[in-house]
C-alpha cells in the first residue's frame, strides 16, 4: 500500500496549462513521479496556430472513464475506495515513487476541503493562470467530447458538430460558469494554504532536479511556446502568467 | 560622504509603473532578512494617490528616475555616473548609514544597458524585481497617479511637460510601460531568478515582521493588489529575486 505522502493532488482549471505544467514536473528528479500511467491511449496532441496542446496520462473525473464519482467525493466514496479509484489509472505502485492524481474537480470547494481533511499529509500542487485566459485557450483549442481527455461533464446539451474553437453557446456559457466557480474556489484553497508560490523558470526547474535530457528539452520548449508574449512588438519573452502553487512540499525548492 | 560598508547592502528594485512595486516594496520593508534601511522616509515623500484615502499611503520614501530629485541620469547611468557617483547618489538621500541595506527603486534601471550596467559594476548584488502585464499597469496607474500632482513625479514619462493630461503623454507612458516590460522579461530570461507572489507563508519566509507596521502594509496590499475588485487573490504580480539565494534557504 502507497503512503499518503506518496500521493501529489494536482488541481487546475481547465485552459490553465496545466497539463505542460504536469509534463514539466514530471522531468524532475526531485518528484520521481510514477509515469506508468501514460501509454498510448493517454497521449494525445493538437498544434492550432495559436495553442500547442499535449496531454500525457490520466485524467480524472466524470466522463473520464475513471473517478465518476469526483463531482462530489465525500457522497460517493469513502477513502479507501476513493484512493483505490485514484489509483486505478496506475499499473506499477510501489513505495518510492510519487503519484500525481489528476482532476479538475479537485476544484470545487467541498472536494478541497474533504481532501485536505481526509489526506493532510499528501502534497498538494495547483496552478493558477488568470480565468479569461484559461477560457480564451480551452475554448480555441478543445472539443469536450471528441478529444482527449473527455469534457462532456462541462456540457448542457449535445453538440454532435461541435469543433475546437466553435461550440454551441450553452456550453461555452457553462463552461465559463464552472471555470469562473472553480478558479474562485482554487484561489481560496490556495490562498489559505500554499506555502510557496512561483513561475516554472529554468532556474527553479533546476532546483527541482529538472533533467535537461532531449524529453526536457522539448517540454520547456513548448512551455515558452505556450506561453510566449504574442501581442507585444518588444519581447518574445514569456509573460508568466502561470503560477504554480505548492503545499506540504518543503524541501523541493526550499 | 557617505560609504557603503559593503557594496552588497545596495539592493536594485525595479518594476514599470502602475504595477504595484511601491507598496510591495513596503513589504519588503517589514522582512527581516532584507534589514532595509528606511531612513529615506520624511512626510513630504508620503503619497495617498488620487483616492485621497490617507489610510493608503502607498508611496513612501525615495524614487530615483529621470526629472526627480534624485537618479536625474538614471535614463543611462553607464553614461550619466562613475561607479562611485552612481553609489553617492544612491546614498543622497538617506539620513542615516549603518550596515543596512538600501533599496534604491528606479524604474529606469528597466533599460537593458542600466541593467547590464549595474551588473558589470555590482555582480554581487541583489536585484528584485515586480512583473505585472502591462495592461493591468497602465490601468493601475491611472487609477492612483497623475503625471505632475501626486509624488513621484512622472514627467520623464511625458510628451508634454506643460499640460499633465495631454492624451500624448498617455500614449508615451504606455509605451515605456511596454518598452520596460519586455526589457525586464527579456533581461530574466535566461537568469538565474525567482519568480515568485507574494503570499504570507512566503513573507514569512523573509522574516516578515507582524508588528502594528506589518500588519498595515500587509493589509493595504490586500485591498488594493491582490483583492483590488475581486473576491479571491490575483496573484497577477509576482516578485523576481536576482542574485538573493541568501535570502532563501536553498536545498542542494
Amino acid at each position: 500500500m502507497i503512503r499518503d505522502d506518496q500521493i501529489v493532488f494536482f488541481l487546475g482549471i481547465p485552459g490553465s496549462g496545466w497539463a505542460k505544467i504536469d509534463s514539466l514536473l514530471r522531468c524532475c528528479k526531485k518528484f520521481k513521479f510514477n509515469e506508468s500511467d501514460i501509454n498510448e491511449n493517454t497521449i494525445w496532441e493538437r498544434n492550432t496556430n495559436k495553442y500547442y496542446l499535449n496531454h500525457k496520462g490520466h485524467f480524472l473525473g466524470p466522463g473520464s472513464g475513471v473517478g465518476e464519482g469526483f463531482k462530489d467525493i465525500g457522497a460517493n466514496y469513502t477513502r479507501e475506495s476513493f484512493l483505490e479509484e485514484c489509483l486505478k489509472v496506475y499499473t506499477d505502485i510501489n513505495d518510492t515513487d510519487n503519484y500525481m492524481i489528476k482532476c479538475h474537480w479537485f476544484c470545487e470547494r467541498h472536494n478541497i476541503n474533504w481532501l485536505i481533511r481526509n489526506f493532510p499529509n499528501s502534497k498538494y500542487i495547483a496552478v493558477l493562470r488568470d480565468v479569461e485566459l484559461c477560457n480564451h485557450r480551452w475554448l480555441e483549442s478543445m472539443t469536450f467530447a471528441k478529444d482527449y481527455p473527455n469534457y462532456s461533464a462541462w456540457m448542457v446539451k449535445e453538440d454532435p458538430d461541435e469543433e475546437f474553437g466553435k461550440h454551441c453557446i450553452e456550453n461555452e456559457q457553462n463552461f465559463k460558469r464552472l471555470n469562473r466557480q472553480h478558479d474562485s474556489e482554487l484561489r481560496s484553497f490556495v490562498r489559505r494554504y500554499a506555502d510557496i508560490i512561483f513561475c516554472p523558470t529554468k532556474y527553479v526547474l533546476d532546483r527541482m532536479g529538472f533533467e535537461w535530457d532531449e524529453k526536457g528539452h522539448h517540454e520547456f520548449t513548448w512551455y515558452k511556446r505556450c506561453y510566449i508574449s504574442d501581442n507585444n512588438l518588444y519581447t518574445r519573452a514569456p509573460k508568466y502568467e502561470t503560477s504554480i502553487a505548492f503545499y506540504n512540499c518543503n524541501g523541493i525548492i526550499f | 560622504m557617505p560609504d557603503l560598508f559593503d557594496e552588497r547592502q545596495l539592493i536594485f528594485f525595479c518594476a514599470v509603473p502602475g504595477s504595484g512595486w511601491a507598496k510591495l516594496s513596503l513589504l519588503l520593508g517589514c522582512c527581516s532578512k532584507l534589514n532595509l534601511n528606511k531612513s529615506d522616509r520624511r512626510p513630504e515623500w508620503e503619497e495617498v494617490g488620487k483616492t485621497g484615502d490617507t489610510k493608503h499611503i502607498f508611496h513612501k520614501g525615495c524614487f530615483w528616475d529621470p526629472m526627480r530629485e534624485y537618479g536625474d541620469g538614471f535614463d543611462d547611468i553607464g553614461a550619466n555616473y562613475t561607479k562611485e557617483e552612481f553609489i553617492q547618489e544612491c546614498l543622497r538621500p538617506f539620513k542615516e548609514h549603518d550596515d543596512k541595506n538600501y533599496l534604491i527603486r528606479s524604474h529606469f534601471f528597466a533599460e537593458t544597458k542600466n541593467l547590464d550596467w549595474l551588473v558589470d559594476n555590482f555582480p554581487n548584488n541583489r536585484i528584485i524585481f515586480v512583473l505585472r502585464e502591462p495592461g493591468p499597469c497602465f490601468e493601475g496607474w491611472n487609477t492612483g497617479m497623475t503625471f505632475t500632482k501626486h509624488y513621484p513625479n512622472y514627467k520623464a514619462w511625458m510628451k508634454y511637460t506643460f499640460i499633465d493630461d495631454h492624451p500624448e503623454n498617455y500614449q508615451r507612458l504606455w509605451e515605456l510601460i511596454n518598452r520596460h516590460d519586455a526589457m525586464i522579461r527579456n533581461w530574466i530570461l535566461d537568469r538565474d531568478c525567482y519568480i515568485i507572489q507574494s503570499n504570507k507563508a512566503f513573507l514569512n519566509k523573509l522574516g516578515y515582521v507582524w508588528d502594528e507596521e506589518g500588519i498595515e502594509e500587509y493589509q493595504k496590499m490586500l485591498h488594493t493588489h491582490q483583492f483590488h475588485r475581486v473576491e479571491t487573490p490575483r496573484y497577477d504580480a509576482p516578485f523576481v529575486f536576482y542574485n538573493c539565494n541568501d535570502f532563501f534557504e536553498v536545498s542542494s
